[in-house]
């Protein structure tokens, strides 16, 4: 490869990390601010509340209760959020590095789950029975897992279900991503996926029938099962 | 005045129903949408004096529920919902119609005076419309 050509490959993974990475941000932030300003009114109308009891209209213990519950369940969807971005964040620490298969499907997934719910679509998640531990670039598989699944999130429609099932292989792990076909053209691959395969070593296989599309992507790097 | 009767529409369940509640405290009748779907089929059955809307929405998103909402009324009042960095959204949702937006998390204060503006703003449109007709008749009587 021509130095030209390295350059230019390398600007694109930039390019595609960084729309990757504030794709990512820009929906968990939207989740967060759902959360915030539940919290908020919730705020508020206890204080609409308590305005009330200057004229005579009591607060019940089960108001207050009811109120302390929202609040708390709130709380805990935002930290459940918060721990998601920050597993996801520090998937970038370091380009190549130990990490367990199955979680970082569940993290992507779970962080994606907001543009399937906002087609009406169903992301369903299949692991493996065992932990496995790969050494490769967590944050670019997950670049490439995340690419496959908007392109088929981009040609679903509402009910549809996207799976991605998880298995390990005798030199790595695979995830196979499949969700129903919708018409008889070709799959196309996602702009920049084979250059974030080849990043990651791996393999990358696309086929289809007249029911269902199939990409099967292949991360070398087995550690142990 | 009357009291003003809202739809407040937002596919989150807890925020609709805190929010819905607070609306009711501070002096409105509030009924509320899970979605763009629901929201038309209540905007057909009943006039609004405003519609409060989320943008963000699944399936039907709320530009989408805009549009058709106006199809139904193009004199509905309708109050969009963003969030934060999405104030553009909200811009061009007044471009195609929307009388307002407030970013969430919505102060109620704000939001009590759109819904008031928008409540005088359709008592207008109403005066205005019986005015018509009531010249029409005259016309047609020759009066």
């Amino acid at each position: 490869m021509t130095a030209d050509k390295s350059d230019e490959r390398e600007q694109k993974l930039r390019e595609s990390s960084l729309a990757f990475f504030g794709a990512i941000t820009a929906s968990v932030s939207h989740e967060l601010n759902n959360v915030i300003s539940i919290i908020d009114q919730t705020a508020g109308l206890l204080g609409d509340l308590l305005a009330g009891v200057k004229y005579g209209r009591p607060l019940s213990e089960e108001q207050l209760e009811r109120i302390a519950e929202k609040v708390k369940n709130q709380t805990g969807r935002g930290v459940r959020f918060i721990k998601r971005l920050n597993t996801f964040a520090h998937s970038a620490d370091e380009p190549v590095r130990e990490f367990e298969f199955n979680q970082l499907v569940e993290n992507l997934t779970a962080l994606t789950d907001r543009l399937a719910v906002l087609k009406g679509v169903s992301l369903q998640v299949r692991y493996t029975d065992q932990p496995l531990k790969l050494v490769n670039s967590p944050f670019l598989f997950q670049q490439a897992l995340f690419l496959i699944i908007k392109n088929l999130l981009a040609r679903s429609e509402k009910n549809d279900t996207i799976t991605v099932s998880v298995s390990v292989q005798d030199n790595g792990g695979k995830v196979e991503i499949v969700a129903p076909a919708k018409d008889s053209a070709e799959p196309e691959y996602p702009e920049n996926l084979e250059l974030l395969i080849e990043s990651l070593e791996g393999s990358l296989k696309v086929g289809s029938d007249p029911e269902k599309i199939c990409y099967e992507i292949l991360i070398p790097g087995i550690k142990y099962q | 005045m009357a009291k003003a009767i809202v739809l407040l529409v937002d596919d989150e369940k807890e925020f609709r129903e805190v929010l819905s509640q607070r609306m009711e405290i501070w002096g409105f009748q509030v009924d509320t949408a899970a979605d763009g779907k629901e929201a038309l089929e209540k905007a057909k059955k009943k006039t609004y004096d405003a519609i409060i809307l989320d943008l963000a929405m699944p399936e039907m998103d709320g530009i989408e529920t805009l549009q058709r909402l106006l199809e139904i009324k193009s004199e509905l009042q309708v109050i969009v919902l963003t969030g934060h960095a999405t104030i553009e959204d909200g811009v061009n949702a007044m471009k195609m119609g929307a009388v307002d937006f407030i970013e969430k998390p919505a102060e109620i204060e704000k939001l009590a005076a759109k819904i008031k503006e928008a409540q005088i703003r359709m008592l207008k449109l109403f005066e205005e419309k019986l005015d018509e007709k009531i010249s029409d008749i005259m016309r047609k009587k020759g009066w």
